[in-house]
C-alpha cells in the first residue's frame, strides 16, 4: 500500500565516497556501502557531507570488485523480497548463488585480495564466500598442488606423523 | 605526502601468500576442511602444522564440524581379527551399499568403541588396555590397564567412559567390576553383589589414578557422558543414585 503511491518520483539516492589505497574515488549508493559492517557501524554519527571513507587496505582493482558484489547483492535482495511479497515464484536465490560462484572464480592473487578486503570491510557474506572458495580449492588436492596454487613455501623438514 | 607513496609501493608488490593472511581467516578456512584435506595441510609448512595442532584451532574445527556430523564405526579384519579399522560415513548417507574402504586409522587388536567425546575415541577390548584415538589427526595412544589379579570366585567386567572436563583435559573413567562367579558359588550369590574399583586416566599424565575403593554394589555397563560429567548408576538396592566425575 505504502509503496504503490507513486514509485516514479523517488528522492535522489544518497551516496558515499569510497577512496581506494591508490587514491581513486568511488561514489556508491549508501545502501551499497552499508553492506560493509565497518562502514555501517557509526554511520549515523557521521555528518552527511562527511561520508567519505579512506580504505587504506583496499586497492582500486579490488574495490571495484567489492562494489560490484555489494551492488549485486543489494539489488538481488530487493527483487527476492519483491517476488516474495507478490508471492510469485522466483529463482532469485538460486540465480544469486550462481552469480556468486562465477564472481569468486578468480585467480589466487585476486582471491586473496578479496579475502583481505572482505575481512577489512567486514562484509560477512563475501568473506564467507571467499573462505569457502579457498577451502574448496584445497579440498581434494595433493600437498604439492596446494603449495603451488597458494604460494606456500615448503619448510617442513619433519614428518608430520612423527611429531607429537 | 610520504604516506601516499608508501601506500603505492605497498600495492605494487603483490607477492601474496598464505602466510600473509590473518590467522583467524586461515583458521576459518581450515576449519571447513574435511579430515583428509586437513591431514594433508599439516605437511604443507610449519606454520600450518603449528596452527592445526593449536588449541584454538581444535576448538574452532570442533565447532564447525558440529554442522556436518559423521558416523564413525569399526571394522575388524575378517580372517585374523588382528586389526581394527576406523571408517566414517556422512550422517545423512542413508544407503548401506556404499561402505567406504578408505580407512581413517588402522589399529592393532580386535577393538570396539567404548566411548567418544568431541571426536576423541576410546577403543578397547575390555581386557588389558585401551586405545585413545583422534581420527581427525590420525593420532592414537595405547594405554594399558593397571589390572590386578582377580580373586577366586569373582569375574572382572570392565566399563569405560570418556569425557572432557572444564580444565580442558580429557579423562577416561574405568570401572572394574568384580562380580561373583556363579559357577564357583553355590549358594547365597544374591547377597553378594560384588564390588568395583573406579580408576581415572587423564590424557597426558600416563597413569591411572584410583579414586574409589571397593563398594558393595554393581555398576551398569555404560558410562554416558552428559553435561561435562560421566554418569553411572549405583545399583545399591537401598540407595540408587547417580555419580559423576
Amino acid at each position: 500500500m505504502k509503496d504503490s503511491f507513486n514509485p516514479s518520483i523517488e528522492p535522489p539516492k544518497k551516496t558515499v565516497t569510497l577512496v581506494s589505497s591508490d587514491g581513486y574515488d568511488f561514489e556508491v549508493e549508501e545502501e551499497v556501502a552499508l553492506e560493509s559492517q565497518v562502514i555501517k557501524d557509526g554511520f549515523e554519527d557521521k555528518a552527511v557531507d562527511d561520508r567519505e571513507y579512506l580504505l587504506f587496505n583496499v586497492h582500486s582493482d579490488t574495490l571495484e570488485l567489492i562494489i560490484k558484489y555489494c551492488e549485486k547483492h543489494v539489488s538481488s535482495r530487493k527483487s527476492i523480497s519483491a517476488a516474495a511479497a507478490s508471492s510469485s515464484s522466483s529463482n532469485g536465490e538460486e540465480a544469486l548463488k550462481e552469480w556468486d560462484e562465477h564472481f569468486i572464480s578468480v585467480d589466487t592473487n585476486t582471491l586473496y585480495d578479496i579475502l583481505m578486503a572482505a575481512d577489512y570491510l567486514n562484509i560477512k557474506s563475501l568473506l564467507d564466500l571467499a573462505i569457502q572458495k579457498v577451502a574448496d580449492t584445497i579440498h581434494g588436492r595433493s600437498p604439492e598442488q596446494i603449495r603451488k596454487k597458494f604460494n606456500i613455501e615448503n619448510d617442513s623438514i619433519i614428518d608430520p606423523w612423527a611429531s607429537e | 605526502m610520504r604516506s601516499w607513496t608508501t601506500l603505492f609501493e605497498k600495492t605494487v608488490i603483490r607477492s601474496v601468500s598464505f602466510d600473509s593472511l590473518p590467522e583467524e581467516i586461515v583458521i576459518e578456512i581450515l576449519s571447513r576442511l574435511p579430515v583428509k584435506s586437513l591431514s594433508r595441510c599439516k605437511c604443507l609448512c610449519k606454520s600450518l602444522l603449528k596452527l592445526i595442532s593449536n588449541h584454538y584451532f581444535v576448538q574452532s574445527h570442533l565447532e564447525a564440524s558440529k554442522y556436518t556430523p559423521r558416523i564413525i564405526f569399526t571394522t575388524v579384519s575378517d580372517q585374523s581379527k588382528e586389526r581394527t579399522s576406523l571408517s566414517s560415513l556422512e550422517y545423512d548417507q542413508t544407503t548401506s551399499d556404499h561402505v567406504p574402504n578408505n580407512y581413517l586409522v588402522s589399529l592393532q587388536g580386535e577393538l570396539s568403541i567404548a566411548g567418544s567425546c568431541n571426536g576423541l575415541l576410546c577403543l578397547s577390548e575390555y581386557q588389558t588396555s585401551m586405545v585413545l584415538c583422534n581420527p581427525a589427526t590420525k593420532e592414537y595412544i595405547e594405554v594399558p590397564f593397571d589390572i590386578v589379579e582377580v580373586p577366586a570366585g569373582y569375574m572382572r567386567v570392565t566399563n569405560l567412559g570418556v569425557g572432557h572436563v572444564h580444565t580442558d583435559q580429557y579423562k577416561v573413567v574405568r570401572i572394574d567390576n568384580y562380580v561373583t562367579d556363579p559357577s564357583y558359588h553355590n549358594n547365597d550369590i544374591d547377597d553378594d553383589l560384588g564390588y568395583y574399583y573406579v580408576h581415572v586416566y587423564t590424557l597426558g599424565t600416563k597413569c591411572w589414578r584410583r579414586i574409589k575403593k571397593q563398594c558393595h554394589s554393581a555398576v551398569p555397563f555404560n558410562l554416558p557422558y552428559l553435561n561435562g560429567a560421566l554418569h553411572w548408576g549405583n545399583a545399591d538396592r537401598q540407595d540408587p543414585h547417580l555419580q559423576g566425575v
